[in-house]
Parts: C-alpha cells; sequence; structure tokens
C-alpha cells in the first residue's frame, strides 16, 4: 500500500447538541483521489472544514505529516499551508487581482520573494487557462473562472493534499466542465484529493475510492465500481436510486 | 435630452396655462406692490405700469376663460377659448406674463437684497429689520466668524482624522477573541483588550461630550499643575484647542471603533477562512485581506463622522474653544442680538456640513471607481 498522506480516527463535530460527526475513520493515500458523496446536511462539508480545523473538533485524531492537528501545541499554519482548500463559493479576496491572489499567501506565509511567486502563479495559472487574465479584478470573473483562479491559488502554496468542498455546485451547468477538466488534470497528475461532490459522473470516472456518508458515519466506501453498480448498503442504494431518478426527470 | 423635453414644455398647449398664469401674475403683483428702493427700475414709470398691465390683463383673460368653462362645463374644450387663434394668443400672453414676472423678482428680490446688504454695510449701529441685522452682525463680526469657522474645520478635520488612526487601533483590541489554541498569557491578554476597549466604548457613548470636554480640560489642567507648572504655562500647552481636539479626537475613536467593527462583520466569513487555510495566520488575514475590506466597507460612516464633528464640536465652545459657536456668542455679546446672529450661525454650519457631504460623495465616487484592468469575458 502507498504511503498514507491523512489519517482520522473516531472524529466527532457537535454544533451545540447536534451531532454532525459521529466517529469518522478515514485514510488518505499518496496519490488518491477520493469522492465524498452523501445526502445534503450528512456533515461532508464540516468533515472537510475539519480537516484544516476550520472548524475546531470535538474528540479523535488528525494525523497528518506525522503530526496529530487535534494536539493543541502543533504549529496550524505550517500544516495548514500543506493542505489546500477549494470552497464552493470560491473566496477568492475581493481585494486583490487575480495574480496578487495568488501571490499573497506564497509571500506573507512561505516568504518567498515577489518575482518568484509572481513565476509561480503564472505558471499554475497558465495550467488552469487563465494566463490571459493575471490583471482582472477577481470580482468582475466569471464563476468558472474564479474556481480555477480559486484552485491555482491553492496550488501555489505546492501543497500535499487538496480538499474539494462541492466545487462546481455554484456554477451554471455549462460552465460546470471547465472547472472538472482542471480537477481531472490535477488527478492525472497525481494530486492526492479529497472532493465532496454531486457530480456522479465524475466520481465514477475520476475517483479511486467513493465513500459514501449518511448522518454523520461513513456507511460504505471502496471501488467506484463497487459503489455505484453494486452498491452493499441499503442507504446508498437508496441514495444513488434517488439520484438517478433525479437525473432522469 | 432634458433640453428637448423642456423645450416640450414651454412650446407645449397647457390645460392650465390659466389657472397657473394667474398664479405668476398675482405673485408678480404683489412683488410690486411691495416696498422698492432707490435701485429699483419698476415704479410708477413706463416699465412699470407695463408690468401691472401684462399682469391685470392676463387676470382679466383668464377670468373670461373662467367664466366661459363654468357655462359650457363640459363642452368648454371645444369652445372658442380652446380653439386656434386663442391658444395662440394665450400662450404668448403666458410668456409675457413670465417675462414681467421675473422682471419684478429681479427688482424687488435681487436690487433689494444687493440694497439691504450695501446700507448695512454702510449702517454706524445695528439697523432694526431682521435681514439687515444679520447682515450688519455677520459683516461686522466677519473675521471672528471666520476664524471661528477655521477653527471648527480644523476640529473636525484633525480630530476625525486622529480617531482614525486611534480606532484601527482600538478596534484590534476590540475584535481579540481568546483561542483553545493560545497559550494562558495570551488568552489573559485578549481578554484584557477586548474588555478594554469594549469598557473604553461604554463610557464614551454613554456621556454626553459636552461632559467629556469639562472632564478632559481640567483633568489635564489639574495633572499639568501637579508637574509645577504656572497657569500661563499651562494655558500654552494645555490650551483650549488642544483640550478641545483631544476630546473631538477621543470621543470620535469610539464610534469609529464601532464603524470599523461593523465593516469587519461585514465581510464575508469566506475570506477570513480562505486565508486561515493557505496557512496564514489570523493577524495576517486579518491585515492582509480583511481590513482592506472593512476600511472600504466603512468609508461612508467615516465620512459621516466627519459631518458630525463638525456640528458637536460647537459643544467645545463651553470650555472656551473659539469655533463657529464661541464666534457666534462672542458676536451676539457685542451686538445684543441673539436670534439673528444664531440664524447666521445654522447657516454657517449648514453649508459647512453641505459641503462637507458634497466633497465626500465626490470622494467616494472616485475611491469605487472599478480597478482598470483586463474585463472579464461575460
Ligand atoms: N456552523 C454551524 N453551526 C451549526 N450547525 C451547523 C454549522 N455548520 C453546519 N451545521 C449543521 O451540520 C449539519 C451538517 O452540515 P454540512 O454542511 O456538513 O452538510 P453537507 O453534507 O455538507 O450538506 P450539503 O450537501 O448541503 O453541503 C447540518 O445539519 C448543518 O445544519
Ligand atoms: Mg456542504
Amino acid at each position: 500500500m502507498d504511503e498514507c498522506v491523512l489519517k482520522i480516527e473516531q472524529l466527532e463535530k457537535r454544533f451545540g447538541s447536534l451531532e454532525v460527526l459521529k466517529g469518522i475513520d478515514l485514510e488518505i493515500h499518496k496519490g488518491e483521489v477520493v469522492c465524498i458523496i452523501g445526502a445534503s446536511g450528512s456533515g461532508k462539508s464540516t468533515l472537510l472544514r475539519c480537516i484544516n480545523l476550520l472548524e475546531e473538533t470535538d474528540a479523535g485524531h488528525i494525523w497528518f505529516d506525522g503530526k496529530d492537528l487535534m494536539d493543541l501545541s502543533v504549529d496550524l499554519n505550517a500544516l495548514r499551508q500543506k493542505i489546500g482548500m477549494v470552497f464552493q463559493s470560491f473566496n477568492l479576496f475581493n481585494n486583490k487581482n487575480v495574480l496578487d491572489n495568488c501571490t499573497l499567501a506564497p509571500m506573507t506565509v512561505r516568504r518567498i520573494s515577489r518575482s518568484q511567486a509572481e513565476e509561480t502563479a503564472v505558471r499554475n495559472l497558465t495550467t488552469v487557462g487563465l494566463k490571459d487574465f493575471i490583471y482582472a479584478d477577481s470580482t468582475r470573473l466569471s464563476g468558472g473562472q474564479k474556481q480555477r483562479v480559486a484552485i491555482a491559488r491553492a496550488l501555489c502554496m505546492e501543497p500535499e493534499i487538496m480538499l474539494f468542498d462541492e466545487p462546481t455546485s455554484a456554477l451554471d451547468p455549462e460552465i460546470v466542465g471547465e472547472v472538472l477538466d482542471v480537477m481531472k488534470d490535477l488527478a492525472a497528475q497525481g494530486m492526492t484529493m479529497v472532493v465532496v461532490t454531486h457530480e456522479m459522473a465524475f466520481a465514477k470516472e475520476v475517483s479511486d475510492r467513493v465513500v459514501f456518508m449518511d448522518q454523520g458515519v461513513i456507511l460504505e466506501q471502496g471501488n467506484p465500481k463497487e459503489i455505484f453498480v453494486n452498491p452493499k448498503n441499503e442507504r446508498t442504494r437508496e441514495f444513488l436510486a434517488r439520484y438517478l431518478e433525479d437525473r432522469q426527470a | 435630452m432634458n433640453a428637448t423635453a423642456k423645450g416640450n414644455f414651454i412650446t407645449r398647449d397647457h390645460p392650465y396655462v390659466f389657472l397657473g398664469g394667474s398664479l405668476i401674475a398675482l405673485l408678480g403683483l404683489s412683488l410690486l406692490n411691495g416696498p422698492s428702493t432707490p435701485y429699483s427700475f419698476l415704479t410708477d414709470n413706463v416699465p412699470g405700469l407695463l408690468c401691472r398691465l401684462v399682469f391685470w390683463a392676463f387676470l382679466a383673460i383668464s377670468v373670461v376663460a373662467l367664466i366661459f368653462k363654468l357655462v359650457y362645463k363640459k363642452y368648454y374644450r371645444s369652445c372658442v377659448m380652446c380653439r386656434q387663434p386663442m391658444l395662440k394668443i394665450s400662450r404668448w400672453a403666458s410668456y409675457l406674463v413670465v417675462l414681467a414676472c421675473v422682471l419684478a423678482l429681479i427688482d424687488r428680490g435681487l436690487l433689494q437684497l444687493i440694497y439691504t446688504v450695501q446700507t448695512a454695510m454702510e449702517a454706524t449701529s445695528n439697523p432694526q429689520g431682521f435681514f439687515p441685522s444679520m447682515v450688519y452682525m455677520s459683516l461686522k463680526g466677519k473675521d471672528m466668524l471666520l476664524t471661528g469657522i477655521w477653527t471648527t474645520v480644523r476640529l473636525a478635520l484633525l480630530g476625525t482624522a486622529i480617531a482614525f488612526v486611534l480606532a484601527i487601533f482600538m478596534v484590534f483590541l476590540r475584535i481579540q477573541e481568546p483561542d483553545k489554541r493560545d497559550n494562558d498569557l495570551v488568552r489573559f491578554l485578549k481578554w484584557i483588550a477586548s474588555r478594554f476597549a469594549r469598557f473604553y466604548i461604554f463610557i464614551i457613548r454613554g456621556t454626553p461630550m459636552m461632559v467629556q470636554a469639562l472632564v478632559f480640560y481640567y483633568f489635564g489642567f489639574n495633572l499639568f499643575k501637579r508637574t509645577g507648572m504656572t497657569v500661563t504655562e499651562i494655558n500654552h500647552v494645555w490650551s483650549f484647542f488642544v483640550s478641545g481636539l483631544c476630546t473631538v479626537s477621543l470621543n470620535s475613536t469610539a464610534y469609529l471603533t464601532e464603524v470599523l467593527r461593523g465593516g469587519i462583520q461585514a465581510v464575508d466569513r469566506g475570506q477570513t477562512e480562505a486565508a486561515r487555510s493557505l496557512g496564514m495566520s489570523n493577524w495576517q488575514s486579518m491585515i492582509k485581506v480583511v481590513f482592506p475590506q472593512a476600511v472600504k466597507n466603512s468609508i461612508p460612516a467615516i465620512g459621516n463622522e466627519f459631518i458630525i464633528n463638525i456640528k458637536d464640536s460647537s459643544v467645545l465652545s463651553v470650555i472656551g474653544v473659539m469655533d463657529l459657536m464661541y464666534a457666534t456668542k462672542s458676536v451676539s455679546g457685542i451686538y445684543f442680538r441673539s436670534l439673528e446672529i444664531y440664524c447666521v450661525a445654522a447657516l454657517l454650519y449648514l453649508i459647512l456640513t453641505w459641503l462637507s457631504s458634497l466633497l465626500l460623495q465626490y470622494l467616494g465616487k472616485k475611491l469605487d471607481t472599478p480597478v482598470k484592468g483586463i474585463p472579464s469575458s461575460n
């Protein structure tokens, strides 16, 4: 088996009295693309946000880079820069243009010189197909362009793993493809990725493993072919059936 | 587009030409019957009589039209008054009425004003009339009022600027929140900082600025006295102006802190989360991402604070700051007339705040111009 990049053990998270994550165990291996699927409210976003501690967790362990993120004495900022995150709502820095969005973190966190940071930024923006937009105002891009900038911005920190939280859910159907293509390229280059998504076709085609979550627990996981063609769990079957119905409707 | 609309208005036939024209004619007549000045050119001479004639003639036609209207009622629209050439005549007549009324306005309005100002300037004692007295006192107290205005403007400008700098500092104290991952000392310091800022805002917002001014002034005065300075020395260092400026600044700091805090809260949480997810510290994401956007959000409210300071600095006259309010009081004391000079003061404050708001609007528009860059594809 490949080297394990991220290991989650018995992760629990509550919002007040609402138990959102009820003991999650998950391992992510190097170069693996893991898609997390599940009904709305099942805790997918919360899991992703707990992985880089945007939400403080209540119990469990998150092993990354040989350290436990739950240990209160770890240098969180140092670990976070190796975990890239792409949000559903893009969250580009509104006060910066495209290039500055990509150079800000490398320059302030990794203390890289401007010229070097810009070189990396331009390279990554070229990869996502936005070479012509490096000086554009980040608030004036289309959704698909914004999301591609967000991916490039995360890549500029040279992360070991990338987390995607429904990266295409806020996009018009006709521009979903441009973002998914970028993600496919990334997967092909061997990036370790955890993707929360409702794009089943993408999950089927690109992922190495599909994780089905329901009400705060992982019910089933495995090879996409197994899960989609022959789900073992009753709820997984229901979810996928409902999903296919929606598709056909 | 506007011009053609205007042209249409003038050349169009209006249903209420008689009613409107009559009102204008009545206004003109009442003006001409009012008091005249040596500058008037519309007296009982030929032009004056002509104007009156125009007004009366138009009123007469209007009365005829009214009678027609009452007689014919529904069929009025098709009677002789509503047909050519009567339409044309009434239109030209209304033009004449307007012209005559404008002349009357110039004569009894503008020239009257000039005459009043001139006599007030030459007057040796405070004239009786309300308006002449206003003019007289404003002119005689011109130097005092101008110095007062200048002091008020300086207080508001400097006060708001200093307060802005202090508020940036204060809001950083205010928004500190103890975090699970801080050590105990840091947590304690953050708690203290936030408490201090809240307490400061509580005190300042809960007391009147006039009281604050007096407290600051005497507090500073006593402090300097302890060091063994003489009163003249203290007045030199801790002058009314300096202590007044301190009051305005410290007072505005509290309000601007809340303004900035609101601006910070208005920034989408996703901005911080994105910055943190890239490994930026809380401080870095605040400085580089959130705060610039918060200040931009707050610009209108900061401008508002400036305008408020123009008005509210008037309470500083109680400690003797020679602002516009103080100057007004002094002028009133010299010439023994209150209402007139306070109306002047109200007018001057109004002009100051109005000009400031125009200026702020202009600046706001300038700052909002989109960054020139390569436009997006959609
Ligand atoms: N900050 C919060 N405070 C309180 N409750 C929250 C918070 N964030 C999420 N929740 C709750 O936690 C549950 C799981 O939310 P989560 O966003 O993880 O679901 P999800 O699986 O991502 O759903 P979706 O597919 O709609 O994005 C929901 O019931 C939600 O209401
Ligand atoms: Mg979600």
